[in-house]
């Protein structure tokens, strides 16, 4: 074994252990607000790239991903735009190729203060299937009716994922075998072990 | 890629057996490579073991499906009769009381957790619900049963427990799977790449600790055993064009091949190449011995295998016209829908699955890069049912250390030009694998694509060409240079473990955050 071979491998596992921290540290997102439409399933059918607008409600500061109700195996690229008025507040895009999912979230530049009386548009690319609609039919304010999709507004929680992990790991133990504490401990057990394992095979193997 | 010490193994079937016992490459002894072969295998079952705690009881694609089946064989001796959903009500209660359906597919909900819930669970989790069903077995139900067969062994064992007891001791007999799967591929690499022995634990343990391959191998599903199976075969086929195709050999590759075939109908996809293996082999022969001008045709070694490979086929057919049937039951019926469209627009629809477009060729895919949105990003990350994946700037990032690793890869292949090009057959063979496999997801999506609008495109299908992956990782490693190949095997290994946790925190908190 080689002093290179050790410096990798230290050097690979310290980024690991530093990018685990980063990401415990964050928190997660947590919904802060929707447009109030129920995502009814199935309400319709989209076979070609439209845009469709419709009310945003208030959009609440900080949100940074807007979830929207449609559903697809290998959905098209989605973009999207918040307005007051004219001015818009936010947007952001999804690559193509999301699913399997009742719902796509697009992440938005952070919104850095509630806004009320909001529109939402959503533009949705050629989709190579049909996608799914999952929201409601309203009456439009010209009289008409549309059918509205469903938007939750996302931004990260007061917590880190840290923080979190104790009540994660008594929620990994329902409806489960191993059940209880068990399910946590023995998964990382069975990866603390993984690494030992790992980390000896290569300094043993690698010259 | 180097020939190491094919040319002075003696070749003869008598021989075979101490020839599996000496060293490959100067340094490591028989029982060093058996240790490191039986720490890959470790590694994924371990790895496995772990997925299979973290992925909740039913979230992972058709496992309701896969249960059902294995409980009615269980139960009743009998393969299910439909593929609707008549479970057990043992099973549907279970499936109820955890909200099964509601989670799916919504990354915004999480498993069951207030206290009514659990209470119910539990309570329903006592009663004695009926263990046997309709029959149905969602689309588990046309698979072939020997997946399903030695999934009853871990049922039994857990018979006295509650179904999701069960249904966890089947999940780690998939896992165990997946240890004979690395360990194959550890043997693979041995075989087929004897130059650099460090170089087969950088691709063993990679692929051990390869995200998808773990939570594959951590649910009920017959791709568990299926990866083992493929890996196996890569193995025997490398072997065999190492040391020529002994008797011995034949046997292990028919037999390998028949349960293949009795595992998954997408085994069917591994079967050109395999035929194309064994007639190369047939002809090749096995290599004279010492002081001998003369090589000892295989031709019957050859027949003999194909004949145990077709057997499972060839009773099923048998039992299909006896029977009045399609011979091949539903495959052949899929098989006379795709070719009754036109061959070229189902080429193309094929060739567009995976790559891009060529110009005079329809879009079947519009506004979607298959090759990249597809199969690169899902391969990257995409665990429960389809429905957890990393935010959207992980798989660009990912994009990064692939594309080094292809590389390096094709540094080590061009470096070894002169080696790949003898061994040019043995290429082939691989590659026509790979394509089958390819060929027959393809065309598995074009249909699904007909009845349901929805292409197939999940990177599981490929999890057989498994032993490749670890030739690229072992390649890779290798095209960095005798300098810092080992450091940069170490870091890739390192890579992959790294990239395994995060996936699977990913499913923690998709599931439980």
């Amino acid at each position: 074994m080689t002093l290179r071979v050790r410096l990798a491998l230290a050097t690979a596992l310290t980024a690991t252990i530093a990018t685990l921290g980063v990401v415990l540290s964050r928190a997660p997102l947590v919904l802060a607000g929707t447009d109030g439409i129920p995502a009814k399933s199935a309400v319709t059918f989209i076979h070609r790239s439209e845009t469709r607008c419709q009310g945003g409600g208030t959009l609440p500061a900080g949100t940074v991903a807007i979830r929207v109700s449609l559903s697809a195996n290998a959905g098209p690229g989605v973009s999207l735009w918040a307005l007051s008025g004219s001015r818009v507040i936010t947007r952001g895009e999804r690559g193509a190729g999301w699913g399997t999912d009742e719902t796509v979230t697009v992440p938005v530049q952070r919104v850095p203060e509630t806004v009320g009386g909001t529109s939402v548009c959503v533009a949705i690319g050629p989709p190579a299937e049909g996608i799914q609609v999952n929201g409601a039919p309203v009456q439009t304010s010209a009289g008409g009716r549309a059918i509205w999709l469903r938007l939750e507004y996302l931004r990260p929680g007061t917590r880190s994922w840290a923080s979190l992990a104790a009540s994660v790991a008594r929620h990994m133990g329902i409806g489960h075998t191993p059940g209880g504490a068990w399910a946590a401990f023995s998964a990382i057990a069975a990866m603390l072990a993984v690494c030992v394992i790992v980390s000896r095979a290569l300094l043993s193997d690698l010259p | 890629m180097s020939t190491g010490t094919a040319g002075t193994a003696t070749g003869a079937a008598a021989a075979q057996p101490r020839a599996a016992l000496q060293p490959l490459a100067a340094g490591w002894s028989g029982r060093r490579t058996a240790r490191t072969a039986l720490l890959c295998a470790l590694v994924a079952s371990l790895n496995a073991a772990c997925w299979s705690v973290i992925t909740p009881p039913f979230q992972a694609p058709d496992e309701p499906s896969h249960v059902a089946y294995v409980q009615h064989l269980a139960e009743t001796g009998r393969l299910p009769n439909s593929d609707g959903s008549g479970f057990s009500a043992e099973e549907l209660t279970v499936l109820r009381d955890l909200r099964q359906l509601e989670v799916r597919w919504h990354p915004e909900l999480r498993t069951i957790s207030s206290r009514p819930r659990r209470e119910r669970l539990r309570v329903d989790l006592a009663r004695p619900l009926g263990r046997s069903g309709a029959g149905g077995a969602g689309p588990a139900a046309s698979e072939p049963p020997a997946y399903y067969a030695l999934e009853t062994i871990p049922y039994y064992l857990g018979s006295g427990g509650t179904l999701l007891d069960r249904l966890e001791l089947m999940r780690l007999m998939s896992a165990l799977m997946a240890g004979a799967a690395a360990l194959f591929c550890f043997l693979f690499l041995r075989e087929s790449l004897p130059g650099a022995p460090w170089a087969w634990t950088v691709g063993g343990l990679g692929v051990a600790l390869f995200p998808l391959f773990g939570f594959t191998s951590g649910v009920v599903t017959p791709d568990a055993m299926l990866c083992a199976i493929s890996s196996a075969i890569f193995y025997c086929l490398s072997r065999a064009f190492r040391l020529g195709l002994t008797r011995n050999l034949a046997i292990a590759i028919g037999t390998l091949a028949a349960v293949g075939f009795l595992t998954k109908l997408n085994f069917i996809g591994l079967a050109p190449g395999v035929i194309l293996g064994l007639a190369i082999l047939g002809r090749r022969g096995i290599p004279a011995p010492p002081g001998s001008r003369r090589h000892e045709r295989a031709l019957g070694s050859s027949a003999l295998a194909t004949a145990i490979a077709a057997s499972p086929v060839c009773v099923y057919a048998l039992g299909g016209l006896i029977a009045g049937r399609a011979p091949l039951g539903r495959f052949s019926g899929s098989a006379g829908q795709v070719l009754g469209g036109s061959p070229v627009s189902e080429l193309a629809y094929v060739w567009q699955l995976y790559l891009p477009r060529l110009p005079g060729m329809a879009s079947s895919f519009p506004g979607l890069s298959t090759t990249r949105e597809l199969w690169f990003d899902r391969a990257v990350g995409l665990y429960g049912w389809l429905d957890t994946a990393f935010p959207t700037w992980v798989y660009d990032f990912a994009l990064l250390p692939v594309g080094l690793i292809a590389g390096l890869a094709l540094n080590a292949l061009i470096g070894n030009r002169g080696a790949l090009r003898r061994r040019l057959p043995e290429l082939a063979v691989y590659l026509t694998i790979a394509a089958g496999v390819l060929l027959l997801v393809g065309v598995s999506s074009r249909l699904a694509q007909s009845f349901e609008g929805t292409s197939f495109a999940q990177p599981r299908y490929t999890l057989p060409m498994l032993a490749l992956l670890g030739a690229a990782l072992a390649l890779a490693a290798r095209g960095a240079g005798r300098r810092w190949g080992p450091p940069v095997g170490a870091l890739l290994v390192i890579l992959l473990l790294a990239h395994d946790l995060f996936s699977q925190l990913q499913v923690v908190a998709r599931f439980y955050g």
